[in-house]
C-alpha cells in the first residue's frame, strides 16, 4: 500500500519509513500539514500516518482537511504521545480511525496499519459485489438504475424499521449496511435464466414463468458455494437470505420455498417490498411506469398478503422519501410498450404474469 | 558480533559517567531502526548534532518566559529523544513539557537542569554508542 507519513522530526519520519517500507509499502513522506495536502489531492494514499503536534496545521486540522478534500476513504492514523480520553475524544472527533502511542513499536505501527488495510478492503468489497450485481442485470437492458434504487429503498425501510422498538434487537449497522451492500444481489440468479425467457417483451407462459421462478434458487446455490468455502462469512448468509426469499409473500404463497410470516428472513421481506415498488414505479418496455401514489395504494393493498404489514406501515412512514428516491434515480426515457403489449400484462396485484415474475 | 543488551546500570569506566547503553538503550533503537545499525547510527549522529542547540533554544525560552514556544520545542525534543531511546533525556523532557503545558512555570528551572543534565549524557555517551552500533555488519531478522 501506498502510505503518506506525515511529521516534522526528520528523525521520526526517518524511523517510519524504515519500518513501513521493510513492510513492503510504499512511502512519501510530508514534513508539515501543507505539503501533506498537496499530496492528498493527489488521490494516491488511502492511509496516512500524521504525528499530532506539528507547527501552523497540526495533526487534528490536517485529519479534518483530508476529511474535506478526499475523494475516496482515507484511514488516518494519529501519532502522539497525548494519552488521556479528552485527547482521544477530539482525535476521534477530527475523524481520525486510530492512534499509535510515540515513541512507537515497529510491530504495533505494522499491525495497526494493517488493520486500516482491512477496514480499506471493506470497501473493496462494496464495489465488487455491486459490480458483480450490474453483471448479472447487464442482459436486461430494461433495468437501467433498479439496483441503486432497490438498495436506496431497503436501506431507508431498515432505517425507519430500527427506529422501532419491536425490531430494536434484530436490526443494528451492520445489519443496515448489509442490506445495502447485498440487496442489489437480489436476482443475481437470473445469468442462469435464458434469454428467450428474461427478455421476452410478451406475458410468458406458465411453463416460462417456473423457470423465471428459478433465479432465486440458482442465485442460492452460487451463494451456497460460496458459503462452503466461507462458512463464517455472515455477510454471504444475509445475501444468500435475499437472494433466495424475497419473492416470498408474507401469506405463504410465494415462491420457491411458500414461507410464511416470520420464517421468512427479515431483510427478504425488506428487499420484497423495495423491489416491488420499484418494479411498479419504472417503465419497461411492456409496460408504463404507474405514479408513486398509485404504487403505494398496490404495496398497501398487500399488506399481509404480500408483504409484511409492519414493513408496509414503515414504507407509509417514509413515502416522501420513497417518492424523492425514485425521483432523483430515475431512468432515463425508455421506449413505451405498445398498446397491445401493455393490454397482454394488465395488472391486477396477483395477476400473474410476466411483470410479477421479472419482480 | 558483540550483542547489545539493554543495560540500565551505572557504567564503572569513569566516576559519574554513564555506559553507553545506558544512556541510549541501544537494543531498542536497533529494533526500532528495524534492525539497521548504520541508521540507527546516522540518526543518533543527527540528533546529537543539534542537541545543545535545542536544549539553550529551550533555556532562552524560558528565561524569556515564552512558554508556548518553550513547550513546542521541549515536545520535539522529547518525541526525538524517546524515538532514539535516550531513555533519561526523554524522561527530563516529559516532565519539563508537563510542567509547563500545567503552567507551573516556578518548576520550569529545577526541571531544565534535569534536561540539561539528561543531555549533556547524551552528547558524552554519543561516541561511544556510535562505535557500539558501528560494530559489526548491519543486523536484519
Amino acid at each position: 500500500m501506498r502510505i503518506l507519513i506525515v511529521d516534522d522530526s526528520d528523525i521520526d519520519l526517518c524511523l517510519l519509513e524504515q519500518a513501513l517500507q521493510k513492510a513492503g509499502h510504499q512511502v512519501d513522506c510530508a514534513r508539515d500539514g501543507e505539503e501533506a495536502l498537496n499530496w492528498v489531492r493527489q488521490g494516491a494514499h488511502r492511509l496516512i500516518v500524521s504525528d499530532w503536534e506539528m507547527p501552523h496545521t497540526n495533526g487534528l486540522d490536517l485529519c479534518r482537511k483530508v476529511r474535506a478534500v478526499s475523494v475516496n476513504y482515507v484511514y488516518f492514523i494519529l501519532l502522539t504521545s497525548y494519552r488521556n480520553p479528552g485527547d482521544i475524544v477530539a482525535g476521534l472527533s477530527a475523524g481520525a480511525d486510530d492512534f499509535i502511542a510515540k515513541p512507537f513499536h515497529p510491530e504495533e505501527l505494522l499491525l495497526r496499519v494493517h488493520a486500516g488495510e482491512r477496514i480499506l478492503s471493506l470497501e473493496s468489497r462494496d464495489l465488487v459485489v455491486f459490480a458483480m450485481a450490474q453483471l448479472a442485470e447487464s442482459r436486461d437492458h430494461a433495468t437501467g438504475l433498479h439496483l441503486e434504487r432497490v438498495r436506496c429503498y431497503a436501506q431507508a425501510l431498515t432505517h425507519r424499521l430500527m427506529a422501532l422498538p419491536e425490531f430494536a434487537d434484530r436490526i443494528d449497522d451492520r445489519f443496515a449496511r448489509w442490506i445495502y451492500e447485498t440487496s442489489p444481489l437480489h436476482d443475481i440468479g437470473k445469468v442462469g435464466i435464458p434469454d428467450a425467457i428474461l427478455l421476452k417483451p410478451d406475458k410468458l407462459t406458465s411453463e416460462e414463468y417456473a423457470i423465471m421462478r428459478t433465479h432465486t434458487t440458482l442465485g442460492a446455490s452460487t451463494l451456497d458455494a460460496a458459503l462452503k468455502q466461507f462458512p463464517d462469512a455472515q455477510f454471504l448468509r444475509f445475501a444468500r437470505d435475499i437472494v433466495a426469499c424475497h419473492h416470498e409473500r408474507f401469506d405463504g404463497s410465494g415462491y420457491p420455498y411458500g414461507l410464511a410470516g416470520e420464517a421468512i428472513p427479515l431483510c427478504a421481506r425488506i428487499v420484497a417490498a423495495a423491489d416491488v415498488y420499484d418494479a411498479y414505479t419504472t417503465t419497461r418496455v411492456y409496460r408504463r411506469a404507474v405514479p408513486h401514489e398509485e404504487a403505494m395504494k398496490i404495496i398497501v393493498a398487500g399488506s399481509g398478503t404480500h408483504f409484511d404489514p409492519r414493513i408496509v406501515a414503515a414504507l407509509v412512514d417514509i413515502t416522501d422519501e420513497f417518492a424523492r428516491i425514485c425521483r432523483e434515480l430515475a431512468d432515463p426515457p425508455a421506449v413505451l410498450p405498445s398498446p397491445a403489449i401493455a393490454a397482454s400484462h394488465a395488472q391486477t396485484p396477483r395477476a400473474p404474469g410476466r411483470e410479477l415474475a421479472a419482480v | 558480533m558483540p550483542a547489545i543488551k539493554s543495560d540500565s546500570g551505572e557504567s564503572t569506566a569513569a566516576a559519574g559517567r554513564k555506559s553507553p547503553a545506558a544512556v541510549f538503550d541501544l537494543a531498542a533503537l536497533v529494533r526500532r531502526s528495524m534492525n539497521d545499525r548504520s541508521l540507527a547510527a546516522m540518526l543518533v549522529e543527527k540528533f546529537t548534532a543539534r542537541l545543545a542547540r535545542s536544549v539553550e533554544d529551550i533555556q532562552q525560552m524560558t528565561a524569556a518566559s515564552d512558554w508556548h514556544a518553550a513547550a513546542a520545542k521541549i515536545h520535539t525534543l522529547k518525541g526525538e529523544a524517546g524515538s532514539l531511546a535516550a531513555v533519561h533525556l526523554h524522561a527530563a523532557a516529559t516532565r519539563l513539557e508537563q510542567c509547563l503545558r500545567a503552567g507551573r512555570y516556578a518548576e520550569a528551572p529545577s526541571h531544565l537542569s534535569d534536561v540539561q543534565g539528561a543531555a549533556a549524557e547524551c552528547l558524552a555517551s554519543a561516541q561511544a554508542a556510535l562505535s557500539q552500533l558501528a560494530a559489526g555488519a548491519d543486523i536484519r531478522s
